[in-house]
Formats: structure tokens, sequence, C-alpha cells
């Protein structure tokens, strides 16, 4: 969709000239002149200005009755006063009526020192209030939610909570109840209000009415200190503030990034902090010794390591994931391709497709960005959950909707949380992702199969030639948004070739506005591979002199003894592979395995023999890339606890005991090692990083992207999926909250998450089993139990796991690929 | 009806006469509009709720004339300060009938002060419990 251009306006503001984009808010186009208008309700964030609180009024000749300059737009010749007599009055007076019920407990209100009621009050009120008359009361502080504590007195009702929950995050849940004085904010139902992004309306309170429950009390603005960073702990990587005090973090607050977060953080980011500080926290090398994990010193603990590591030539596997920085990935994949002969890396948890074709996936041409998101005439979401697999990546789906007009298109195969927004909603059969592709590649081309091709892959075929009629006729901008998962798996190939086909038919390489977004399985997921943690791609997707095996592959090689060390860089095989079976046996068949970990989650405790202690991200320098190619920059907000390291050094250190010394490093000299090895980050350095971020794919150096495989490619025919005999088909999800951080966050703990199979009625029905029965799904013997959720949107005939559950995971009936599973009660 | 200090609005036009106090009217359509106020403009929310605040003083007798001037300031802090009129349309009315009632809220306001004090004599119960009923819907925090 065209942005709109920006021009420019004159117009007067207390005498002066001033100039300022067009359309914009007089609040906005007075900074232009360095005037500062108070205001309380006024929020861009949120969408349309509301002009509630009628703090910012101001005079506008030629109209008879102050204005509010949040919500009248600069023109051309306009001549505003905002510091007249009659302004004056009027701001004194809304001050004063806003304070005529304030409980003005300052010294006991969280929000003391860094109040906008109280700046405002100071700076633009009365400074005497003439109101006697009792105040209004109410019972306080109450929990709206367990995370949110609401001051109903304190509350100067200016609909901002309430906004963004109906607009904004649209979970509907927040309302004013009642009218007039005697107003107040409140779930609908009186239901605690609990959602994925409820943390963001004590950020957007501007007064003490909403409070963090892990925060009150805790900190005061005149003892803390804030320190910018990014958030890992999902692919969003969403820009971050830490408020520290005294080598604590506190909480965490949005660190407002246009194009990357838009100023909002889910739960997960907001609360999660926490877990830097919990007590399960590893802050010792640990050696296996009579077979029991114990602290030991460093010097210990990288002697058995790089012995380990030594003995092991050619031998080695690895593994990387989560949060992994850039500079870890790079030196990672030196040691082990470089130092160890051992090629056998993987940052995909299911494998993806060969190095041509991923690369293909990652070239600059067809990156599209968030902002992309906002603005296009369609977006289609396939094969993932916004939601959960990089939450802010949903709100910004949402506002391009709600704000801008956006045709949205959902084919996925379990019911999302974006169904409703969109104008076609297509459901595929679990791992049914590359059918979907390749039948779209037939009705984008006006196949003559498409019928066929539908019809096998158990889809609709009308609703595909819908589907195909929505993405080319609602403009050239479009952007598919999907998830690893659509391009992962034994026939990754075959799907990266689908993908590649529609995104050719689309021209999403050509248009600069139109493009793929990817939500990765892990939160650096495309730093790992552009650093080179593949297999078979060195760092800048060249190709490695050998190439190595792939997560699955090195499974099996530890399985049967090809391989015998296996090197974990923020992985836990048993949680976060597919086919837990497998990897149980090669961690049981392993000699030795060395693990960087923050908590001792199942795999590690019982598998590893050496541990590091990982940092957390708080505590990390370095860089990561977004899904969109935006390299972004850690800082360390807080000390490392104990006696952890810095997790490069460690790499770094083990590289040169294991005969490939690199010299002395700083943080800032890998950065620049890796940025010459990846042709297209050349010459990036932090500074050019900055506080924002920079795209690669913009910068000239992204000309030095590989040839890739150009399409259209002859697309195989995807296999018909088996007969189901009575099972159900298994599809599986990644749940927001299924993380080792939030497990370790005493403030997330009521959110952990327990296995839950959801299943359609009609399949419930038949198979005997209530809502909330204790159920057990198998599959080739292996079995998980879990709790029924009968929701009506399941389509018949599947039914879905979440991923990533600690001791439950959907992994122990997933042997590598979604299949079918029987479900019984019991 | 401007220049008079009140409006047409609905086009209703309300006939009080001289045996009703100005203090009864004047609640009266205070409170009419502090229960009509939608909420969301601050003027008009707080202006309506403090005007049927002071005016309910007056009448129980804790008044002073100088609360006259408190009141006539704030009818003129709602008007033309928020998005509709409702505020302004109990604004201007209760303004001018300050402004051309005076002596009588004057007198109300004397006489009711005595009638208290007398009370103060035979102390009534306690006033009702200022916590309001809309305490939420939520369990009391531990
Ligand atoms: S919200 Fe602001 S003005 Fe109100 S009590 Fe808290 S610090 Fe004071
Ligand atoms: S709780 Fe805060 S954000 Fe919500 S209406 Fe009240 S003052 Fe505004
Ligand atoms: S969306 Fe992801 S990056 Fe953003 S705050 Fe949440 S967990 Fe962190
Ligand atoms: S900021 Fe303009 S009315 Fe509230």
């Amino acid at each position: 969709m065209p942005r709109p251009e920006l021009r420019t306006v004159r117009f007067t503001l207390d005498g002066r000239e001033v100039e300022a984009p067009e359309n914009v808010m007089l609040v906005d186009g007075a900074k232009y002149g360095d005037v500062e208008i108070p205001v309380f309700c006024y929020e861009p964030k949120l969408g349309q200005p509301v002009g509630a609180c009628r703090m910012c009024l101001v005079e506008i000749e030629g109209m008879p009755k102050l204005q509010t300059a949040c919500s009248t737009a600069v023109k051309d010749g306009m001549v505003v006063h905002t510091q007249t007599e009659r302004v004056r009055t009027a701001q004194q007076a809304v001050v004063e009526f806003l304070l005529v019920n304030h409980p003005l407990d300052c010294p006991v209100c969280d929000k003391g020192g860094e109040c906008p009621l109280q700046d405002i009050s100071y700076g633009w009120g009365p400074g005497t209030s003439r109101f006697i008359e009792p105040k209004r009361h109410f019972r306080k502080p109450l929990e709206l939610s367990p995370l949110v504590a609401i001051d109903r007195e304190r509350c100067i009702l200016c609909y901002r909570c309430v906004r963004f929950s109906q607009e904004v995050a649209e979970d509907y849940q927040l309302v004013l109840l009642d009218r007039g004085a005697q107003s107040f904010v409140a779930t609908f139902d009186g239901h605690p209000y609990v959602a994925p992004f409820s943390g963001n309306i004590v950020e957007l309170c501007p007064v003490g009415a909403l409070t963090s429950r892990a925060y009150r009390f805790r900190a005061r603005p005149w003892d803390v200190e804030d320190s910018g960073s990014i958030c890992t702990l999902c692919p969003a990587q969403c820009n971050v503030s830490f408020t520290v005090r005294d080598e604590r973090l506190m909480r965490v607050l949005a660190r407002q990034n246009d194009e990357v977060d838009d100023g909002w953080l889910c739960d997960k980011g907001r609360f999660a902090y926490q877990s830097a500080h919990a007590d399960e926290r590893i802050v010792e090398p640990m050696v296996r010794d009579g077979g029991e994990l114990r602290a030991v010193s460093w010097e210990r603990a990288l002697g058995a390591a790089a012995s380990a590591l030594g003995r092991a030539q050619g031998r080695v596997g690895a593994l990387a994931g989560d949060g992994t920085t850039n500079e870890e990935a790079f030196l990672l994949q030196r040691l082990l391709r470089e130092a160890l002969d051992s090629p056998h890396l993987d940052s995909r948890p299911a494998g993806g497709p060969p190095r041509e074709l991923a690369a293909a996936l990652g070239a600059p041409a067809l990156a599209a960005t968030m902002l992309d998101l906002e603005h296009a005439h369609a977006v289609l979401v396939l094969d993932c959950e916004p939601v959960d697999d990089m939450p802010i990546l949903d709100l910004r789906i949402r506002k391009g909707v709600r704000r801008r007009g956006v045709r949205l298109a959902v084919a996925t195969s379990r019911p999302s949380s974006l169904d409703e927004n969109a104008e076609l909603v297509v459901r595929l059969p679990p791992g049914g992702g590359e059918a979907l592709l390749a039948a779209l590649d037939a009705a984008l081309t006006s196949a003559s199969d498409v019928e066929e091709r539908s019809a096998a892959a158990g889809l609709d075929a009308p609703a595909l030639r819908q589907l195909a009629a929505l993405l080319t006729e609602a403009g050239e901008d479009v952007v598919v948004v999907h998830g690893e998962r659509l391009v992962s798996g034994p026939r990754a190939a075959h799907a990266a070739r689908a993908l590649l086909n529609v995104a050719e038919r689309l021209r999403l390489a050509e248009h600069e506005g139109a493009g793929l977004l990817e939500a990765p399985a892990h939160a650096n997921g495309r730093g790992l591979r552009e650093a080179g943690v593949l297999p078979e791609a060195a760092p800048g997707w060249t190709e490695p002199a050998a190439a190595g095996r792939s997560a699955a592959e090195i499974a099996a090689g530890l399985a049967d003894g090809d391989l015998t060390t296996l090197y974990l860089l923020h992985v836990d095989p048993l949680r976060t592979q597919p086919d837990r079976g497998a990897w149980e046996r090669a961690l049981a068949a392993a000699s030795t395995v060395i693990a960087h970990a923050s908590v001792l989650t199942e795999g590690i405790a019982e598998h590893a023999d050496v541990v590091f202690p990982a940092e957390s991200y708080a505590e990390k320098e370095g860089t990561v890339t977004h899904p969109d190619g935006r390299l972004q920059r850690l800082r360390p907000a807080i000390g490392r606890p104990g006696s952890v390291r810095a997790e490069w050094s460690v790499l770094a250190e083990l590289a040169e005991r294991v005969g490939l010394p690199a010299g002395p490093l700083t943080g800032p000299m890998v950065t620049a090692m890796l940025a010459e090895a990846v042709a297209f980050y050349a010459g990036i350095t932090l500074d050019e990083i900055g506080g924002k971020g920079v795209r690669w794919p913009k910068r000239e150096a992204a000309s030095a992207f590989p040839g890739v495989e150009a399409g259209p490619f002859e697309l195989e025919r995807p296999p018909a999926p088996p007969a189901a005999n009575g099972r159900l088909r298994l599809g599986t999800y990644r749940s927001l909250w299924a993380a080792p951080e939030v497990e370790a966050s005493p403030a997330l703990k009521f959110l952990a998450v327990r296995q839950r199979a959801e299943l359609a009625p009609a399949d419930a029905e038949r198979l005997g089993i209530a809502d909330g029965a204790a159920v057990s799904v198998a599959r080739n013997g292996a079995s998980l139990a879990a709790q029924a959720a009968i929701r009506s949107a399941i389509p018949a005939g599947t039914v879905f796991l979440a991923e990533g559950v600690e001791g439950a995971g959907a992994n122990a009936v997933t042997g590598g690929e979604p299949g079918l599973v029987e479900v019984r009660p019991g | 009806m401007a220049k008079a200090g009140s409006m047409l609005g609905s086009g209703s036009i309300i006939v009080v006469d001289e045996t009703v106090p100005v203090m009864d009217v004047a609640r009266k359509v205070a409170k009419f509009y502090a229960h009509e106020s939608c909420g969301k403009c601050t003027p008009c929310r707080e202006g309506t709720n403090w005007t049927v605040k002071m005016l309910d003083r007056m009448d129980s007798g804790e008044g002073t004339p100088m609360d006259l001037d408190i009141l006539a300031g704030v009818q003129e802090q709602i008007i033309g300060n928020c998005l509709c009129v409702l505020g302004d349309s109990m604004a201007m009315p209760i303004g001018s009938m300050v402004a051309k009632f005076r002596e009588e809220f004057e007198a109300h306001i004397e006489a009711a002060r005595e009638r208290q004090e007398a009370a103060v004599l035979h102390p009534e119960p306690e006033p009702a419990a200022m916590l309001s009923d809309t305490t939420g819907p939520y369990p009391e925090a531990a």
C-alpha cells in the first residue's frame, strides 16, 4: 500500500511560524516549535485520539471554543495559542478537576517520581485545590490479574488501558463500567485480566492506578537506572529498557522502535526478567562426577570440555538455539569446523531445506519488514500462530487490519487467534503446508489440476481459489508470514520450492513492500543460520569445506556411535527437538555432552557431563538478527552472577585449548570477525547498529548475498496423507508460555503450561472423552499423558499438542514429523 | 436565552414559581446532570459531581456563603471545555442561579446552618459509610 507521503505545513504557534508534517495532531506539531502541550489520554500508539481528559486544550483563531490539541490536526495557516490566559485557566481547571477525586498518595504510590499527573499538576495546575468534599473511595489495591494491581481511586479515567484491550490487543476484556463520576475500570465479566499482552497497560497508565505486582514497592525512579537492550526470549526481539537497581533487574519497559515492536511487549518479555535472579539458575560451571553434576572451577570445567572435544576430533555434533547471539554462533561453528573437523551443527530443530533453497528464502529481496506488515495490501499467515511464535507480530497484523484495511488470510492447521480478523480462513491438515503451497501455486497459475491437488491435500478447492484471488487482487504488496515448521522436516526441500514458486507468482521479490517473514523456531534463528550454524552452510550461506549432519542425523550418529560428543548451546534436545525418543537414545549413547545452560532442565540434568553457566539475556553483549534482517545489539544491563562468564569467551577459550588460537579478543572484535565472515554483513559495526538496529538487506553489502536457485520449480506431488483408521492426525504448536524463563519467573508461574490434547467435539464424543479428562496420546509404542481440552474450532480428525512443555512435550509422540496418533481416555 | 445564562437544550422549559427554594431547583438540576454525565470529559464528570456535593453540603448546613464563589467558579470551569454540552447545560443555569439568586442561597445556607447547630444538641446517627458500593468484582488483595 502506498505509504503516506510526508508534506509539511506552516502554522503560527504562540506568535512564531512553525513547520510540521501535515496531518499530525497539534500536540505533536507543537513539538516542532518546542512547545509542550500537556496530555493524559493522548497516546498515538493506541490509534485514534479520544479527546477525553481535556488537558490539551488550546486556542485556535477562528474557533469559538477551545480545542483539544490531541485530536486537531495542524493545517496550513492555522493560528494557535497555547499560553493565553484563557488556555491557562482551562488547563488549571482540568488539573483541579482531575485531583478532585484523586487520593494524592504519592508517598506510597509506585508512580511517584515518574508520574505525569504529578508533573502536569506541577507544571500546569493551579497549585491549590478548593475541593473539600469527601473523595470517592474504592477498596484498594485489588488484583486486576495476578500480574497487575488496580487502584481505582488513582484512576483518572483516561481510557488508555481500555483502548489497549479493545483496539490494540483486541482481547476485549477491559471496560469502563458505570458512568459519570462513578465510572471504573474492570473486566467485563469480573474475571482476572489474563491475556498475552496485559502488562502493557501498566506502562500506558499515566498514573499509579495500574501497577505491576512484581514491581510494586521494590524501587523508586530515583534509585534505579535504565539500560537499553533487546529481549531475546522469542524471535520478535523487542527493544526493551531494563530497570536496574543494585545489579538486579526490577522490571522491563518497552523501548519503542516502530520498525520492530511498535512500543509493545508481551507478558513473557515484561515479566520473565525474574528468571535472571531465580534460585534455580546455574551460576557456576559443573562437571559430572560419580554420576552427579558438581560445581567446579572454570579451569576444571574448561579442561574437561577441551580434552573431551580434543579426543572426539571429527566426531562432535552441536546444536544451538534460543538466545544464542550471532557472535556465539560464529565462534561455535568456527570451533566445530576449524578446530574439531566436525561440521555437524544445526540450529533448526526439525531440519530445513538444502543450502541454495534455504538461502533463496532468506534473500534480501524477499525479506519483508515489520512495517511492511502494516502497510501491505494483503497478509497471508501460513502455518504459524503469531501470538505464540512471535507475539508482537500478532499485534502488528491486527493493527494493519484494523487501521489500514490490510486484507488478511489465515491458512493454518490449528485454529488461530487471528481467524476473527481474517477475510479468509483455510484450515489445512497438520503438516499440510507443502500441499497447500503446491495447490496455491497451481491456483495462482490457473493450472488445470487445482481441484486434484487440493483434494489430495485434504483441502477445499474453492477456498484455495478464493485465497489465490485474494492475494492477487488485493494489490502488489503481499506479505507471507510463515513459521519455520512450514519449511522443515524430511520434505523441507519440496516445501521450500513450493513457497518460492508462490513468492515468484506473487512477485514478492520485485515489490518493495512485499515479501516473506518467517517466525523461526529459535529467538535468533535467522542470525544463527546467517552465522553458519547449519550442517551445510558456512557463515554467509557459503558452501562449507565439508557438509555436516543435520540435527536428526546428529542424533542418529550419536546413537550408533559415529559421533561421540555433543555440544549444546542453549538447547535441551529433550525439550526443543522433535522426536524425543531419538534424542534420549543419542544422549544416553554420547560419551560426552557439553552444555551451556541457565537452568537444569531434564536433558541437561540427566545427561550433561560439563555444564557452563549461561548468561541471561540481560547480561549478554553481542548482536542478534531479527527475522526481517535487522541486526540488533544486546548490551549488558547487569553484572553476571556467581562465576558466570561471557559465553563467547568460553567458546573462544575452548577453541584456543583445542589448538585454534585467535589471540586476545574483546566482544566487539568478535562482532568484527563475524562481519568479515558474512559477506552481506560486511562493515557492520556495533556503532552502526546502535540503539535501533540496522537492516542488512537495506545496506549496500546486501549485494554480496550469494546467488541463489531461482524458480519457478517443477513441483513434485506431495505424498497423500496416510489413512486414519480411527486414529487422529497430530498437529503441534508452541505455546508462548512453554519456556524455561516462564517456569523460573515467580510472577509467571501461574501461566506455566500443562500438556493439553485439543480435540474436536465429534472426536471426543466418539472416543468417550470428556472435557478436562485425562487422556493418553500414543504413537509407535510411545505415549504421552495429557488433559483433554475440547474446542469446537478444532477440525474433526485432528488433535493438537504443545511443544516444549517441560517433561511432557509433544515430541514424545512426534517421531520427527507429525503423523497419526491414538488418543484414549486415561 | 444564552444572554440569560441558560439554553434551550432539548427544547424544554422548566417553570418554577417563587414558592420553590432555588437551592432545591439547583440540586435537582445538578443531580440530574451528574447522573447523566457519561464521564468521558474531565470537566463535566468531575464538575457535575463536585457541584452536587457542594450543594448537598450547603443544604445540610455545612456550607458558608463563600462556597457560592467556589460553586460559581466551578461552573465557569466547565463551560466550553468539554466535547458535548451536557456539562454546560448544568453549568449555565447553576451559574446564573448563583448570580441572580445569591441572596436567597445565602439565606438558605444560613437557615440550614442554624438548623444544624440546633441538631448538634441531638446528634444524628453517623453519616453513611464513605466506601462506595462499587468496590469491584475481586476480593480484596491479601
Ligand atoms: S498517580 Fe501520581 S499523583 Fe497520583 S498518587 Fe500516584 S504519584 Fe501521586
Ligand atoms: S486505569 Fe490508568 S490507564 Fe486505565 S483509565 Fe485509569 S488512569 Fe487511564
Ligand atoms: S514478543 Fe518476544 S521479544 Fe517481544 S517481549 Fe515478548 S518474548 Fe520478548
Ligand atoms: S490529551 Fe487531549 S483530551 Fe486528553
